[in-house]
């Protein structure tokens, strides 16, 4: 039975809800607070990038809109379920077959190929080996990176290893990408191939995604940017 | 295969890990292998020993004894009921005096058991060594002679400086006073024609045998004197069972005593050391498989990262601590196999090779037994495994719930 949320979700298609979230550390001597009543949605197929400094708290909230991290107050819905209502095992579930990551710093295993790390999200999913193995290695194609496939991240470029892992958090087909800084650790050039290959794949696929960076000219087409600014959200 | 499989295939391949990890996990394997051999070498010794004091006691006392009160001729009043049970492969009558035995230059108390030649060798398989010219054991102790023809037990005649190439040889015996007429000398020749190895230093010290007739003749006992009789049966576990019936078929003048009652002592001793041998080397197998603990906190650190990363990816806490549990258990099992090959091959060169002496004044043994039991090897296999999945689930547990925020933060 669908609960109330998830009917209104649906009805909305709305995808991720945060209502007045808050996140605050403890510090050494009182707690740093990082968001302070941050309010946001956005529907499936949307494209929303998020813009700020360094150190705002955009990777937290990005984070807590991910259910990778939870909010000190507040509530998140994803896909029309509360997050902090869900045990880890449905939260895992969530994040797998509906969320894709992609990161600065890439967060590809290292012991792994390029192939095994797109592999290990099918995997997680239940598919066989071989199911799995097939998927990964069209996700890495649509990448330009067959030939890369038996490849581990210390044999590949900074570009490669961001463009698998986009692969990877695509390879499920999720509803939503989060991306963090995701061409930041890479020069112009490379940065700008990779986001055009993160965008067209979003638009292919009808995923929506949320791009967070301290670039401001990255997110020129971005529809729709916020700015976080003292903890606190607003159109950019 | 499945996800657990594939990413704990790659997370505990050795040349993945550092050479600080190798060494800890080599050093836990080696641990529990130890401890696993420790294992299996102490219970196939202490096994071993029940074992041999078990077949010692069943060869030298029979599986049941019937004891009369009075000492009247017991084999009389039993015999009937004896041939009514199939199960009883053998019967012989006995009798029971103490003594002195002088030899040698030494004196010791004696335990005289009067036989009946032509039954005993139905009850009592043990080995009697003789001089060539006796070569059985009626010819050593004539069943109805009087004579006062004997053969000692091994270490008795150890102490009386007799060995079976000085037979026949004889000592002189001290029978109390009360069983010789006033004025009669109470010093007694015997003849020793044998000596007989039970295997258990306690009976070999102290036991001496003669003819019924002829000890009854030594202490001047009537002639159907008995002490009781002893049974053999075709199971020595159903002596319990048949001392029952004896009992409430004989009447309270009677006492059945199955074998395990008339050395309950020794066996409660060997299976009071079996326990606490068993609690000792499982507390420090235990020890051991706790440096699995050590290997995993160890490898979950260096792993936190790729932890988070997993987690991110939507892999659960459950399937974590599953791809750790069996990085504790490979190396569990692997130790555990290890040790098991290595007990069972230092029980069969201690069985195989007289390496250590042991004391027979102590161990009633003189030589170290060992019984290799697969049901027991496989018990501490399965125990040692147990354990070493029990602390590396508890590590993992504790260790998967690092939060994924602080985990990508590392990686």
């Amino acid at each position: 039975m669908k609960s109330e949320g998830q009917a209104k979700a649906k009805a909305n298609n709305m995808i991720v809800e945060a209502k007045n979230v808050h996140k605050s550390y403890d510090g050494e001597t009182e707690a740093v607070e990082v968001l302070r009543g941050v309010d946001f949605s956005m529907n499936e197929g949307e494209l929303v990038g998020i813009y700020g400094a360094s150190g705002t708290g955009k990777s937290t909230l990005l984070h807590i809109l991910g259910s990778i991290d939870v909010p000190t107050q507040g509530t998140v819905a994803l896909f029309g379920n509360d997050v902090a209502a869900m045990g880890d095992a449905q939260r895992a579930g969530l994040r797998n077959t509906h969320v894709g990551f992609v990161f600065q710093f890439y967060h590809l295993l290292p012991e792994f190929t390029a192939l095994e790390n797109v592999m290990i999200p099918c995997m997680i999913a239940g598919r066989q080996p071989k199911e799995a193995h097939e998927c990964a290695a069209e996700a890495l194609e649509k990448m330009g990176l067959s030939h890369r496939a038996s490849h581990r991240p210390a044999e590949m470029s900074g570009g490669e290893r961001q463009r698998a892992a986009i692969a990877r958090a695509a390879v499920l087909r999720p509803k939503l990408i989060l991306a963090d800084e995701p061409t930041g650790n890479l020069d112009r050039e490379t940065g700008n191939k990779v986001w055009e290959y993160l965008l067209r794949l979003t638009k292919d696929e009808g995923m929506a995604m949320i791009v967070v960076s301290h670039n401001h000219d990255l997110l020129g087409d971005v529809p729709l940017v916020y700015e976080l600014k003292d903890g606190a959200i607003a159109r950019g | 295969m499945s996800l657990v499989r594939y990413i704990s295939a790659h997370f505990n391949r050795h040349k993945t890990l550092s050479p600080s990890l190798r060494v800890m996990k080599v050093v836990t394997i080696v641990g529990i292998a130890m401890a696993t051999a420790t294992l299996i070498v102490t219970l196939a010794i202490l096994t071993g020993f029940e074992r041999e004091y078990r077949r010692t006691i069943l060869d030298f006392n029979a599986h049941l004894v019937l004891l009369k009160a009075g000492e009247t001729d017991a084999m009389a009043d039993v015999s009937d009921l004896i041939g009514s049970r199939e199960s009883i492969k053998g019967a012989t009558p006995f009798l029971y005096r103490e003594g002195l035995m002088l030899g040698g230059g030494s004196i010791k108390g004696v335990i005289m058991k009067g036989i009946d030649v032509a039954t005993f060798r139905d009850v009592n398989p043990m080995r009697i060594m003789m001089p060539p010219d006796l070569p059985t054991l009626e010819s050593a102790l004539p069943p109805t002679s009087t004579k006062p023809y004997v053969i000692l037990g091994a270490g008795l005649a150890k102490s009386m400086k007799l060995a079976v190439k000085d037979l026949p040889a004889t000592v002189r015996f001290l029978v109390p006073t009360s069983a010789v007429a006033k004025g009669e000398d109470k010093f007694k020749e015997l003849k020793v024609l044998g000596i007989f190895d039970a295997g258990l230093y306690d009976y070999d010290a102290q036991f001496a045998l003669m003819a019924l007739p002829a000890l009854r003749t030594l202490f001047e006992l009537p002639e159907s004197r008995t002490t009781g009789v002893e049974l053999v049966l075709d199971d020595p576990d159903n002596a319990k069972e048949l001392a029952k019936w004896f009992e409430g078929k004989l009447g309270p003048v009677w006492r059945a005593v199955p074998w395990s009652e008339l050395n309950a002592e020794i066996f409660k001793a060997v299976e009071m050391e079996k326990t606490t041998f068993s609690l000792i080397m499982g507390v420090l197998m235990v020890v051991a498989a706790f440096n699995i603990i050590g290997v995993l906190v160890l490898m979950i650190l260096m792993r936190t990262g790729e932890i988070a990363i997993l987690r991110s990816l939507g892999m659960t806490q459950r399937a974590l601590v599953r791809v750790f549990t069996r990085g504790g258990l490979i190396i569990g099992v692997l130790g555990v196999g290890i040790g098991t090959a290595v007990g069972i091959g230092l029980a069969l060169i201690l069985a195989r090779f007289d390496i250590v002496h042991i004391a027979p004044e102590i161990y009633f043994l003189n030589r170290l037994p060992i019984d290799i039991s697969p049901l027991v090897c496989g018990i501490i296999a399965v125990f040692c495994i147990a354990a070493c999945w029990c602390t590396s689930w508890l590590a993992a547990t504790k260790l998967a719930r690092l939060p994924i925020v602080e985990g990508l933060n590392r990686a």
